[in-house]
């Protein structure tokens, strides 16, 4: 009779702004998929089951689990806030419908009321708080109007029914959890797995009463036997030897209990190293990836300004000369203007040398007319030829020939005839500006052909920011989940030595010292206690007191044997179950077939070690291999269990570390092991798909066995206030 | 299938060491006459589970014994 979660719904929670139906999720048996980005409230949604169960919510920023009614101000959605007006008031709150069997549909409601008391949203003081009832309705499958639960214990059935506590921690998964969840070098951890899949509790709570009853029989015997006053030396000495050897053993123990804390402890720091050591390692492949994002991000970036003062060149630049935009017809206007300029001047200029000497400007010859040579011969001959008559020297004539000769000159140094004369200037204007219009058909096509480039810089700034930013926080995760302070890789590899060395030395001490000595005292007590017993037989008490003491005593070691015997079988089952799963889950994966094999210590608690195809342990993978080992056994302890599994798999992120060959083979596995799984993933996420999912995702979407797939959606930058999720059903 | 109960008391009579020296079968376990081990055993994990204390669950197997 599986609990199947039919929907969630949420009211102004964290980013889900709206009412329930606003923000519902339809869930079915099999697999459901949630994609989300960063910050697109998968870790919300998780929350919503951490308030239905336990009352609390995960404080994203310390990473620590707070009661409801101290998140208060927290978790209502800040759009929802800001529109509240003061002395008005907002509820929040979460929804789940779940069916059990075929009989009947359960729906839960958490939720508060907050009225808001002044100006300022997210202060505290500034909201009143008023938790409101638990509510809880039930309809038969067949009807459809819910009724009321109004019993407390009732109701709490209710909400345990979904998921049983005691099963919780298999079925409620958030990514970094599963390692604490699965660690079975603390001796709690594998005994809350077998409790849970046997009834090993009873072996030992009957174990526990044999050893007891077994020591009253004895002082009963010897009451007895000091009553009949049939004190017998040799059964004095031998219940002395058997006191002696029982002493020496219950010190060997404590000795065994010391060693194996040692054990324990160096064992925990292992782990604890573990992780850290696969953190370093991931860490630095983040490190890897951002260094040289963050140099192409400078490089891009210095492109840009380069870029931009580039810009201001090409107004002047002639090969751009984008100051010339708009003045294309400017150039004919000047061109027009320009002639009129050098006609008026023209005009002007004559005119100036007419009124200076109105016979020189009508007699004098074109210029190189006669030309100067013979206009030389013509002063040197003191003759004319131009008109064929005599030019003696000092007449009229004579002196007009060297007047002839020297008008270029007289020219040269011609007098002003304007005040300023702008022809050069203008000439120059035009020599300068040629460049320039010449350009103009070109200017709009190089004007667009810069602004693209400017958008495609700043869109690949951005897409490198972006990266960026999801990289870091990839890495302040780890940082974050594994407390992990910036400690030298060197230090690091040394505590893990340091604990590795500690072990060994106390697995040898309890296995070739202690353990011998505490099986010869076991002997020799058990040797000492057959001869107590043929002692017994030999004195004079009534048969009912032997016989009492030997049947417990049979018992009670027998107990102990079976007891062993449950937590074994369990164990091997364990394995078995663990093996068959991490196949599944590394089938994608280039991994060589390796083992994961459970090897019990003495103090109870397991080695739990991924062995290669040649035995030898493999240490220090990466995280998401050893979350994927601790996966498989949760996973061996779901499946192991001799009924089915009733109960649904809530996940956020669990997969964040685990690479694709990883994801793939965990939504492979999970609908083998869960009835219903529900998995908050960012991994299948792809902004620039059009679906918003990546090719495993599309994979997936036509997976028969996932049932339904959402993708969540938040506004890109966004102001807080304006923050909301919105869902796209694919599936 | 077994109820926990009948599986915890086989699991343990039925320890091959136990099982010999007694001569244990499944009849045993089921038939009119209860050998006293197999009456001891039921004993204890029934008034266990009834959550009879040690010192409540002592006299009766006492009791079994006749002393």
């Amino acid at each position: 009779m599986a609990s199947i979660i039919n929907s969630i719904s949420f009211k102004n929670f964290f980013n889900y702004y709206g009412d329930f139906e606003d923000n519902t999720y339809n869930l079915e048996e099999g697999i459901n998929i949630i994609i989300a980005d960063n910050g697109a409230g998968k870790s919300k949604f998780f929350n919503a089951f951490l308030w239905l169960f336990y009352d609390q919510i995960l404080d994203s920023d310390t990473k620590q689990k707070i009661n409801i009614k101290n998140a208060g101000v927290k978790i209502i959605s800040d759009k929802a806030k800001n529109e509240t007006a003061v002395g008005d008031y907002i509820t929040c709150g979460v929804c789940v419908e779940y069916t059990s069997g075929t009989r009947y549909k359960y729906q839960i409601i958490k939720s508060f009321t907050a009225t808001r008391l002044d100006e300022n949203i997210t202060d505290e003081s500034s909201w009143q708080f008023v938790m409101n009832e638990l509510e809880v309705n039930r309809t038969e499958l067949v009807l459809h109007k819910y009724k009321p639960v109004y019993d407390e214990n009732e109701k709490k059935q209710i909400i345990d029914k979904l998921i049983m506590p005691a099963f919780r921690q298999y079925s409620f998964l958030q990514g970094e959890e599963v390692d604490d969840i699965i660690d079975f070098s603390k001796k709690e951890s594998i005994e809350r797995a077998v409790e849970n899949l046997t009834d090993i509790k009873k072996y030992e709570q009957v174990h526990k009463l044999l050893e007891e009853f077994k020591e009253k029989a004895f002082r009963d015997v010897q009451k007895q036997l000091k009553t009949n006053n049939a004190q017998n030396e040799r059964f004095d000495n031998a219940v002395k030897e058997k006191e002696k050897i029982e002493q020496q053993l219950a010190q060997e123990k404590l000795k065994l209990e010391q060693y194996n804390e040692t054990l324990v402890n160096a064992e925990a720091e292992k782990n604890k190293l573990d992780k850290r050591y696969a953190n370093a390692e991931k860490r630095k492949e983040l490190d890897d990836q951002l260094k040289p994002l963050r140099k192409k991000l400078r490089d891009k970036k210095d492109e840009f300004e380069t870029f931009l003062d580039r810009i201001n060149n090409r107004f002047f630049d002639g090969n751009f000369a984008w100051i010339a935009l708009g003045f294309e017809n400017e150039v004919n206007k000047f061109n027009e203007l320009n002639d009129d300029f050098l006609d008026e001047r023209y005009r002007r200029k004559t005119l100036k040398e007419v009124e200076k000497n109105p016979n020189d400007f009508f007699t004098v010859m074109p210029i190189g007319s006669p030309d100067a040579a013979s206009i030389d011969k013509m002063i040197k001959q003191e003759h004319c030829y131009v008109c064929n008559r005599e030019a003696k020297r000092g007449t009229p004539a004579h002196n007009y020939l060297i007047k002839m000769n020297e008008r270029q000159k007289s020219e040269e140094v011609g007098e002003p005839f304007v005040k300023n004369d702008l022809k050069n200037f203008f000439g120059d204007l035009q020599i300068n500006a040629q460049p320039f219009y010449t350009k103009s058909d070109s200017i709009k096509d190089s004007i667009i052909k810069t602004k693209e480039k400017e958008v495609e810089l700043q869109d690949s700034i951005e897409r490198l920011k972006k990266r960026i930013k999801s990289l870091e926080d990839d890495r302040n995760t780890i940082m974050i989940a594994g407390h992990d302070a910036e400690q030298s890789a060197r230090d690091i590899i040394n505590d893990y030595n340091g604990a590795v060395r500690r072990i060994s030395d106390a697995e040898n001490k309890i296995n070739d010292i202690i353990v011998p000595k505490i099986n010869k005292l076991k002997r020799d007590l058990k040797t000492i206690n057959e001869e107590v017993k043929s002692l017994n037989k030999s004195n004079n008490i009534p048969d009912g007191y032997n016989d009492n003491y030997e049947v417990l005593s049979d018992l009670e070691e027998a107990a102990g044997k079976a007891k062993d015997k449950v937590f074994d079988g369990m164990i091997n089952l364990l394995e078995e179950h663990a093996n068959i799963h991490f196949k599944n889950l590394i089938k994608n994966n280039d991994l060589s077939g390796g083992i994961l094999k459970f090897e019990k210590n003495l103090n109870g608690s397991i080695n739990f070690n991924y062995l290669d195809s040649k035995g030898n342990s493999v240490y220090g993978s990466s995280e998401g291999f050893q979350r994927m080992k601790k996966f498989s056994v949760v996973m061996a302890i779901i499946s192991a269990n001799n009924a089915e599994y009733n109960y649904p798999l809530l996940a956020d992120a669990p997969i964040s570390a685990f690479g694709e060959g990883f994801t793939e083979g965990f939504f492979e596995a999970i609908g083998d092991v869960f009835p219903q799984s529900i998995v908050l993933v960012k991994e299948l996420y792809k902004r620039e798909d059009e679906m918003k999912i990546n090719e495993l995702g599309k994979r997936l979407l036509k997976d028969a066995r996932v049932k339904t797939m959402y993708v969540n959606h938040v506004p890109e930058n966004a102001e807080q206030i304006e923050l909301i999720t919105t869902q796209t059903k694919l599936k | 299938m077994l109820n926990k109960r009948a599986k915890i008391i086989k699991d343990i009579l039925f320890e091959p060491e136990i099982q010999e020296k007694y001569k244990l079968t499944e009849e045993d376990l089921t038939g009119m006459y209860r050998k006293k081990i197999v009456d001891v055993l039921e004993t204890i994990v029934n008034e266990n589970d009834n959550g009879r204390t040690g010192r409540q669950i002592y006299p009766v197997i006492k009791n079994i014994h006749k002393i």
